[in-house]
C-alpha cells in the first residue's frame, strides 16, 4: 500500500465569472522514503494539490488515500485529528505564531493531539535544525532562515508520515535553502514521504522524483 | 502545552486589546458591585436602626414596667371597695361614696388573708359645711392607719395616719383661709391642730380636711361605719380587677370593687409613649435610608442592565476584531490539526480570562466606590464598617457570572473563527 495514493483528483473552484478547474484528474503515487518535487508555473494548481492532500480542501471528485485512510471519508473532527497525527505542513511564509517563542511554536502541534515526550522531542528537533541557542526567541527576533527551520521543526514534532511543503525555500537565500532542503531529505531517508512544491531547479534537485504540473494536470 | 498557555501568551502579546476587554468588564461589574454595595449598606443601616429602636424600646419598656409601681403609687390607691348598695352613678357624680359599711370589714379582709390587694385604708367621706369658716363647703375625710396585713412583709404606709386631735388640710383651704401648719382651728365645735398642709393635687383633695376616723365617725354620728376601703392592687400576682372582685366576693359578699386607674391603661400609655419617643428619632433615619435605597435601586434597575448589555456588545466586538486580526493564525492552527472546537475554545477561553480579570478588578474597584458612596450617604453612621459591606455571594456571583457572560458575548465571533476555511487563508501566499 502506497503512502500517498491519489486517483483522478479534481478540484474546481466555483465562482461567479465561471468555475476554475484548479486540479484536473490528477493521479499520484508516493511511498515511504519518497521525496517528490512538484514543479509548474504560477497558478497551475500546486498549492491546491497540497491543501487537498492535507485534508484542508475538499476535492470535487477523485480519491485520496494517505497510509490507507481516506481523509474526506472522515468527519471534520476526525480529519483534523488525522492531520494532527500524520501530516506536517511547511509554508513559504513560515506561518509561525508571533507570540510564541521558538520552543513553544515547535511544541504547538502537541496541543492539537498529544505527542509522546513532546517537550523533549521539541528540544531535540530545535537542536537538530541548529536553533538550540534561539529556543527562547520569538519569530520577530529570527532571520528568515531561522524562521523556516523553526517551521520545519514544528512540522516534524508529531512524527508525520507525510510532509507537505509549499515553496519552503521561496523566501530563503541559497545557503538557508540548502539547510532546510537537507533536513527534508533526511526526513525522507528516515522513512517519511515529502511532497515539495517549488519553482526552483536547485530545490528540485534534492528530490528523488520530479513531477511537472500544468493547468491542473500532472506529468512526469 | 495547554490551550490556556497559548491564550495567556496571546494576551501578553496583544495587551491593549486585552486591557480594552478587561476595562469593559471592570466598568460593568464595578457598577454592579458599587450599586449593590450601596444598597446593602442602606439595608444594613435600616436594620441596624430598627434593631437599635427595638432595643431602645425594650429597655425603656423595662424601665417603664419598673416605674409602674411607682406610677400607680403616685396616683394613689387604685382600688376602691364600696358597700354593695352604693349607687355608682351617685358615687361618680358626687365624687365620694355615701352608702355605709362596717369598719370591721377591714379586719375581716386581714383575717381572711386577702391576696389580691394590699395597703387597706378604711375611710369615711362626707361633704360638710365648715360653720366656723364662713360655711365653706369642704369634704371631711376620716382616716386611720392602714390595716396591717400580718401575712405579708410590712410595708410603709402610703398615707401618714392622722392622729386624734390633729387635722390635715388641702392646699386650697390653706391659701383661702390663711391656715398654716401648727395653727389651731375649730370644726363642728371641736378643736384641732393643723398637722400638715397637703401639697396641691389639682383635685378634690385640695378642698378636703382629714381627721382621725374615730373622730369623723363621732362628728358625723356614724359610729363604726365607713363608706370606702381604699386599696392598692397587688402587682406581684398581676391580678386584674376580675381577680380582685372574685376574692372580695368570697370574703365580703356585701361589697363591690371599682378600679380607679386601670393598670393596663397605665401600661399601654407608658408603652406607646416610650415607643413613640424612640420611633420618632430612629424611624426618620431608617426611612431616610430606605428611601435612598429605593431611589438607588430604581437607578440601578436600568443602569445595570444597560451596562451589562453594553459590555456584552463591547466584548463581542472586541473578540470579533481579535478574530479578524488572527485569521492567518487560525489557518495555521487548523493546518497543525486543531479541531474547530479547539479554535473555538481558544477564543472563548480568552474571553473568560478577560471576564475573570475584569470581574476581580471590577469587584475591588466597585466595592471601593460602593464603600465611599455608602459613607457619603451616611451608612457608616452606626457600627457598619467596610467589612460588613462585603457580600460574599455577590463576589462569587460576579467572579462566576462575568466569565460566563464574556464567554457568551464572544461566542458568535469565536464560532466564526472556528468555521473559518483554513484553505482560504493558507493559499494567500
Ligand atoms: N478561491 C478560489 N476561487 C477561484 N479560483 C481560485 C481560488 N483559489 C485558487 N484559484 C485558482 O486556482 C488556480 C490554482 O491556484 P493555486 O494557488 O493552486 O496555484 P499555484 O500553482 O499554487 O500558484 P503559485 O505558484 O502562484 O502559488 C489558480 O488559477 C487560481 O487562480
Ligand atoms: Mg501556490
Amino acid at each position: 500500500m502506497a503512502r500517498i495514493h491519489v486517483e483522478e483528483l479534481s478540484k474546481a473552484y466555483p465562482g461567479r465569472p465561471g468555475a476554475v478547474q484548479a486540479l484536473d484528474k490528477v493521479s499520484l503515487e508516493a511511498d515511504a522514503g519518497d521525496f517528490v518535487a512538484v514543479r509548474g508555473p504560477s497558478g497551475c494548481g500546486k498549492t491546491t494539490l497540497l491543501l487537498t492532500l492535507g485534508g484542508l480542501l475538499q476535492p470535487t471528485t477523485g480519491l485520496i488515500e494517505l497510509d490507507g485512510t481516506q481523509p474526506y471519508a472522515l468527519s471534520p473532527e476526525a480529519r483534523s485529528r488525522f492531520r494532527a497525527q500524520h501530516i506536517g505542513f511547511v509554508f513559504q511564509q513560515f506561518h509561525l505564531v508571533p507570540y510564541l517563542n521558538v520552543f513553544e511554536n515547535v511544541l504547538a502541534p502537541s496541543v492539537a493531539a498529544p505527542v509522546a515526550n513532546a517537550r523533549e522531542r521539541a528540544r531535540e528537533l530545535i537542536e537538530r535544525v541548529g536553533l538550540g541557542h534561539r529556543a527562547d526567541h520569538h519569530p520577530a527576533e529570527l532571520s528568515t532562515g531561522e524562521r523556516q527551520r523553526t517551521a520545519l521543526a514544528r512540522a516534524m514534532l508529531n512524527n508525520p508520515k507525510v510532509l507537505l511543503a509549499d515553496e519552503p525555500t521561496g523566501n530563503l537565500d541559497e545557503g538557508n535553502a540548502e539547510v532546510v532542503l537537507g533536513h527534508m531529505k533526511a526526513f525522507a531517508e528516515d522513512g517519511g514521504t515529502v511532497l515539495l512544491v517549488t519553482h526552483e531547479d536547485h530545490a528540485a534537485s534534492f528530490a528523488s522524483r520530479t513531477l511537472k504540473m500544468r493547468e491542473g494536470r500532472l506529468a512526469p | 502545552m495547554h490551550i490556556s498557555r497559548l491564550v495567556l501568551q496571546e494576551i501578553r502579546y496583544r495587551k491593549i486589546d486585552f486591557i480594552l476587554g478587561v476595562f469593559a468588564v471592570v466598568v460593568a461589574s464595578g457598577c454592579l458591585v458599587a450599586v449593590m454595595t450601596l444598597l446593602r449598606g442602606h439595608a444594613l443601616r435600616v436594620s441596624e436602626l430598627m434593631e437599635a429602636q427595638q432595643a431602645d424600646t425594650l429597655s425603656l419598656m423595662r424601665a417603664a414596667e419598673d416605674d409602674y409601681r411607682k406610677i400607680t403609687k403616685k396616683l394613689g390607691y387604685n382600688i376602691l371597695i364600696l358597700a354593695k348598695e352604693q349607687d355608682l352613678n351617685a358615687f361618680h357624680t358626687q365624687g365620694y361614696a355615701t352608702a355605709l359599711m362596717p369598719e370591721s370589714y377591714v379586719e375581716q379582709l386581714v383575717n381572711q388573708k386577702v391576696m389580691t390587694i394590699r395597703h387597706l385604708l378604711p375611710t369615711l367621706h362626707e361633704k360638710i359645711t365648715w360653720d366656723e369658716q364662713d360655711n365653706l363647703p369642704v369634704i371631711l375625710v376620716g382616716v386611720r392607719g392602714e390595716a396591717t396585713l400580718a401575712h405579708r412583709p410590712p410595708r410603709k404606709s402610703m398615707l401618714d395616719p392622722v392622729q386624734p386631735g390633729e387635722i390635715r388640710i388641702g392646699s386650697v383651704l390653706h391659701e383661702r383661709l390663711g391656715l398654716n401648719k401648727g395653727d389651731t382651728v375649730r370644726l363642728k365645735g371641736r378643736s384641732f391642730t393643723i398637722s400638715e398642709v397637703q401639697p396641691p393635687r389639682g383635685n378634690a383633695d385640695d378642698v378636703t380636711v382629714w381627721v382621725h376616723l374615730k373622730t369623723a365617725q363621732e362628728m358625723l354620728k356614724r359610729p363604726g361605719k365607713i363608706n370606702a376601703i381604699m386599696a392598692l392592687s397587688c402587682h406581684c400576682q398581676g391580678a386584674p380587677i376580675e381577680g380582685i372582685r372574685k376574692e372580695l366576693l368570697a370574703i365580703l359578699p356585701d361589697t363591690q370593687a371599682i378600679e380607679l386607674v386601670s393598670r393596663s391603661v397605665v401600661r399601654d400609655e407608658a408603652r406607646s409613649r416610650v415607643s413613640a419617643l424612640s420611633r420618632e428619632t430612629v424611624e426618620d433615619q431608617a426611612e431616610h435610608h430606605a428611601q435612598l435605597r429605593e431611589a438607588r435601586e430604581a437607578f440601578a434597575a436600568w443602569l445595570v442592565p444597560l451596562i451589562l448589555v453594553g459590555a456584552t456588545v463591547w466584548i463581542g466586538l472586541l473578540t470579533l476584531g481579535n478574530v479578524r486580526e488572527r485569521t492567518t493564525e487560525i489557518g495555521i492552527w487548523r493546518a497543525l490539526g486543531f479541531r474547530s472546537t479547539q479554535v473555538l475554545r481558544i477564543f472563548v477561553t480568552r474571553a473568560m480570562i478577560t471576564g475573570l480579570a475584569g470581574a476581580a478588578l471590577g469587584w475591588a474597584g466597585g466595592f471601593l466606590v460602593g464603600v465611599l458612596w455608602s459613607r457619603a450617604e451616611g451608612v457608616s453612621a452606626g457600627s457598619i464598617g467596610a467589612g460588613a459591606l462585603v457580600d460574599m455571594p455577590l463576589l462569587a456571583a460576579v467572579l462566576l457570572l462575568s466569565p460566563l457572560l464574556t464567554a457568551l458575548a464572544s461566542w458568535l465571533p469565536a464560532m466564526l473563527a472556528a468555521q473559518q476555511d483554513p484553505a482560504q487563508v493558507l493559499r494567500q501566499e
